[in-house]
């Protein structure tokens, strides 16, 4: 058995255009690690930079209320660190949900998690980030690790594979194969198996040296494993399929035909048929009517500002103005403060409705992954990457908690316009995210997991029975 | 004789089941396509005629405020679609949906579908029938030209051919005639079909509009397919072997369809990269305060003009001014923003028309990359058009924000600041009307690529001919 494995290792490296073959995988791998990381390290560099400043930026106001309280410094009309309105109100905080563990995978723009946001006193709720990128450079996505395994992984596998048997046919050679005394299916196995190996070395070793460089030498070793099984499952399927072909394909030009179409059908198709179905049961968010209720909560909070103000200001008694303030300030503090306050109580549902609607979708896509080994692949290696809208979720209700503490601790002395003090810069709150609950998680990634043995096992069926009954002619 | 082989193989393809089969799969996977693209697309039109009306309401009905805010509370505005969009929905998944006009800052597209939209993100983008026209009729044209002459060795028939004294040129140019009839058999009607209902659908007086553009879209379909199958028949010319003729000709898809755009976006990235917007609001917010070239910085050039204002109405005081000194400073304010943002957008510019020549370098080794970006030209839906409505709006948008100045410099006295404006002066900003570019605007948009796209078809069929010199039974 192992003599036949080495024999068909031996041939299929000495056969013309396979050491070239593998070599140009290996480049497209490698093209798709370097793209991924550098992704991440633009990401994280963007996020260090980013909250970088902001400490900076509160080191800077803390230090000019050291100089004002001390007397070497005069209050200016604008930028004061002792008035909350002016220091605090719009400074906004940067804040970046916890690493994901296999980040270096994927290169996409368009992810459901921020990766970083910055958020102040005032409502983080506004419009998505405007971007002034043509958007022809996100039509076709990035080349990375992801597109690499989920689409040309499977198209290399079968530009290897879908001979193995027909080409003997059609040369005439399979009936003194089948004489050689070790049966054709063991001969077919022996030589997908040499081949299934190959491409899922070069494309697991590309990707394990990927998160080991990008995370130090400490990549997460189950994420690591749930990724290659994944991948170990997807190109499973296509081993598999190319076995049932080949064990009934007369000449290697049908048998590349029947696969080439099974991957049109599967890696094409079926994402398409699958993304009008997915939206029509599970709807993305409304982004254009959560614009309008935004503007419709926002003109009719200015509508009713004086009201909006006294019944804050009822509510909240201790925290009255301690002074008359300027115009700027009866803007600022007297209006705007209480109608943030009124307008993220009145938007946050419809938040909440937009993120609940991008989970069920996303589960949604889920569920009908097992009918695309690809998409399902391809779902699992974004997940893994930190673009599961669940992760989204979970990073904004951390927001939504710090928020909630931040406005707590500045809130009295923004709304009464008394002075800040240094305790209060000293005392302010950190934010500090948590990871996903790793039940939910994981129960995410051992359903894709399921997703691809389900078509895996019944490709592997397919080809048990077509083999059993193959021929030499 | 050329035209005997061709009626040869055509009648020898119809008797063929799977090429029948294969273009009636083709024709409905075109047409169900195209039918769920007009849902979309009517979809789309409700909710963007739905939002525009609100949007417009929500300005008129944004209550007493004072008109810089007013100013900041904004505008929403959409991007109209042509009809053909049902067949070539082009950037509309990845391009914002909407633009916030609101004060000092140019607009940027927001609210980009993918990013709230998984099923968006599944799969290689082919769920539009001008995609399926194009990936899955590029693979038909390869794989049919690919095994038209090898086979034809394969079986005796070439070589009985030849020896009859029939031309190599008649048998390639006779077998491409003969083949570019049986693709165009199904395919034609579908895509004239497309045409004709976008057509159909079109408001009054853009029909022919819609039909040239249409009919432009349809040339560079035809051009490519062409050009695919005359690549496939070359390669069937000096193939030894069907199965190495089919491998060539998948490696050759592969590379075009899959391979090709994506690199495209990763040079584009690499080295041509438009600013974040963040990065882009930096640069214009340096140059206004420090100002440029001979051009002082927004502080001095505010003293200047309080010392004009206060000559020119010869009072000491801005307090004593007979207008208001806060609209007057808007109004410059936004002027010398209008012109740094004018420096900073011919820069931006500059960098799009790098990335299109990038994309162009690239569409002479992938003719797709040339022909979707044609379609999506004649569709509407490329960037020189999101550009040409983005402009639109931005001119928009400071006539607005002059208005609203205008309305601060004539009812505040001195150096005042606060007064509010209500519904009369909100409704005397006119609503934004935006009409698409012609036909020819758009032709003229896409010359470039068109004409890539006529020279790969050339090289072809100029290979073709090479090839055909070769031919050897």
């Amino acid at each position: 058995m192992n003599g036949l494995w080495r024999r068909e290792a031996r041939l299929f490296l000495r056969a013309p255009g396979v050491a070239a073959l593998l070599l140009v995988l290996l480049a497209l791998c490698g093209l798709g690690a370097w793209n991924g990381a550098q992704r991440l390290e633009a990401d994280r560099s963007r996020v260090a930079a980013a909250q970088s400043e902001d400490q900076a930026a509160f080191a800077r106001k803390r230090a000019m209320l050291v100089e004002l309280e001390a007397g070497r410094m005069q209050e200016g009309q604008f930028g004061s660190a002792r008035k909350a309105h002016q220091a605090v109100l719009s400074a906004g905080r940067a804040l970046a949900p916890p690493d994901a563990e296999l980040g270096v995978l994927s290169a996409a723009e368009a992810r459901p998690a921020p990766d970083l946001l910055k958020v102040s006193f005032l409502t983080r709720h506004r419009d998505q980030q405007p971007t002034l990128d043509d958007p022809s450079n996100r039509l076709d996505g990035p080349f990375d690790l992801s597109f690499v395994a989920t689409w040309l992984a499977p198209l290399f596998l079968l530009f290897l594979t879908y001979d193995v048997l027909a080409r003997d046919r059609e040369q005439g050679s399979a009936a003194l194969l089948a004489s050689q005394g070790v049966s054709l299916a063991r001969i077919v196995v022996a030589r997908l198996g040499v081949r299934y190996l190959a491409v899922f070395a070069i494309v697991g070793g590309v990707a394990l040296a990927a998160a080991l460089f990008t995370e130090k030498g400490r990549p997460s070793a189950p994420a690591l494993l749930a990724w290659l099984g994944g991948l170990a499952l997807m190109l499973g399927v296509w081993c598999a399929l190319s076995a049932a072909i080949n064990a009934r394909a007369r000449n290697s030009a049908a048998a590349a035909l029947a696969l080439l179409s099974i991957w049109i059908a599967s890696a094409l198709l079926a994402p398409a048929v699958i993304s009008v179905v997915v939206s029509a049961v599970a709807p993305p968010p409304d982004r254009l009517s959560g614009v309008l209720a935004m503007r419709e909560i926002e003109s009719d909070l200015n509508r009713r500002r004086a009201e909006v103000t006294a019944a804050y200001y009822a509510a909240k008694p201790q925290n009255r103005p301690v002074r008359q303030g300027d115009e700027y300030e009866h803007y600022f503090v007297t209006e705007m403060t209480p109608r943030t306050l009124a307008f993220d109580a009145r938007f946050a549902p419809v938040a909440a409705r937009m993120d609940a609607a991008r989970v069920r979708q996303a589960e949604a896509l889920r569920w009908a992954s097992p009918a695309s080994p690809s998409l399902a692949l391809k779902l699992l290696t974004e997940d893994l990457a930190g673009g599961a809208p669940e992760r989204r979720v979970r990073f904004l209700a951390d927001v939504d908690a710090w928020q909630a503490r931040w406005r707590a601790h500045f809130e009295p002395k923004l709304a009464s316009m008394r002075p800040l003090t240094l305790a209060d810069y000293d005392d302010k709150p950190d934010f500090m995210p948590r990871p996903e609950a790793a039940g939910a998680r994981w129960g995410r990634i051992a359903g894709l997991l399921a997703a691809l043995s389900i078509p895996f096992l019944l490709a592997l069926a397919w080809a048990w029975r077509a083999l059993r009954s193959a021929g030499p002619l | 004789m050329i035209g005997a082989i061709a009626r040869r193989e055509l009648a020898l393809q119809m008797r063929d089941g799977r090429l029948v089969m294969t273009g009636v799969v083709l024709l409905l996977a075109v047409l169900a396509a195209t039918t769920a693209g007009w849902f979309q697309f009517e979809r789309a039109r409700g909710e963007r005629e739905h939002f525009i009306a609100e949007a417009r309401q929500q300005w008129l009905d944004q209550g007493e405020r004072h008109p810089h805010r007013a100013a900041h509370f904004g505008a929403y505005v959409a991007m109209p679609e042509l009809s053909l969009a049902m067949f070539e929905p082009g950037l509309r998944p990845f391009a914002g949906q909407t633009l916030w006009l609101e004060a000092h800052d140019r607009p940027a597209f927001a609210n980009i579908p993918s990013e709230d939209d998984l099923t968006l993100q599944t799969g290689l983008g082919v769920a539009s029938g001008s995609a399926i026209l194009q990936m899955l009729g590029g693979l038909l044209a390869l794989t049919l030209g690919a095994l038209a002459i090898v086979r034809d060795r394969e079986s005796g028939m070439l070589r009985l051919a030849l020896a009859q004294g029939v031309s190599p040129f008649a048998w390639t140019g006779g077998k491409l005639l003969g083949l570019a009839t049986a693709l165009a058999l199904p395919l034609a009607p579908a895509a004239l079909l497309a045409v004709g209902v976008a057509a159909w659908a079109a408001p009054g007086g853009t029909a022919l509009d819609i039909v040239v553009r249409g009919l432009v879209l349809l040339g560079a379909d035809a051009l490519l397919l062409l050009g695919l199958l005359a690549a496939g028949v070359a390669i069937s010319a000096v193939a030894r072997s069907s199965r190495g003729a089919l491998t060539a000709a998948l490696g050759l898809w592969v590379g075009i369809f899959v391979l090709a755009p994506r690199a495209a976006t990763t040079l584009v990235e690499r080295v041509s990269p438009a600013p974040s917007l963040e990065a882009y609001q930096k640069a214009a917010r340096t140059a206004f305060d420090e100002g440029y070239s001979d051009r002082p910085g927004y502080a001095a050039q505010l003293k200047a003009l309080e010392t004009r204002t206060l000559a020119e109405h010869k009072v000491q005081r801005l307090e004593d001014l007979p207008v208001g000194f806060s609209g007057i400073r808007m109004r410059h304010m936004d002027a010398w923003s209008t012109e740094v943002d004018d420096r900073e957008y011919a820069r931006l510019v500059r960098t799009y028309d790098d990335q299109s020549r990038i994309r162009m370098a690239v569409s002479l080794a992938s003719p797709f990359v040339a022909a979707r970006s044609v379609a999506q030209g004649m569709a509407g839906m490329d960037w020189p058009h999101h550009r040409d409505f983005l402009e639109a709006a931005e001119t928009y948008r400071r006539g607005f924000g002059l208005q609203m100045n205008s309305l601060i410099e004539a009812r505040v006295r001195g150096a005042g600041w606060e007064m509010d404006g209500d519904g009369r002066d909100w409704s005397a900003v006119a609503p934004f009307h935006y009409a698409s570019p012609s036909a020819g605007w758009a032709i003229a948009r896409q010359a470039a690529f068109l004409g890539l796209l006529a020279a790969w078809t050339m090289a072809a069929l100029v290979g073709l001919v090479l090839a055909s010199r070769r031919l050897r039974p």
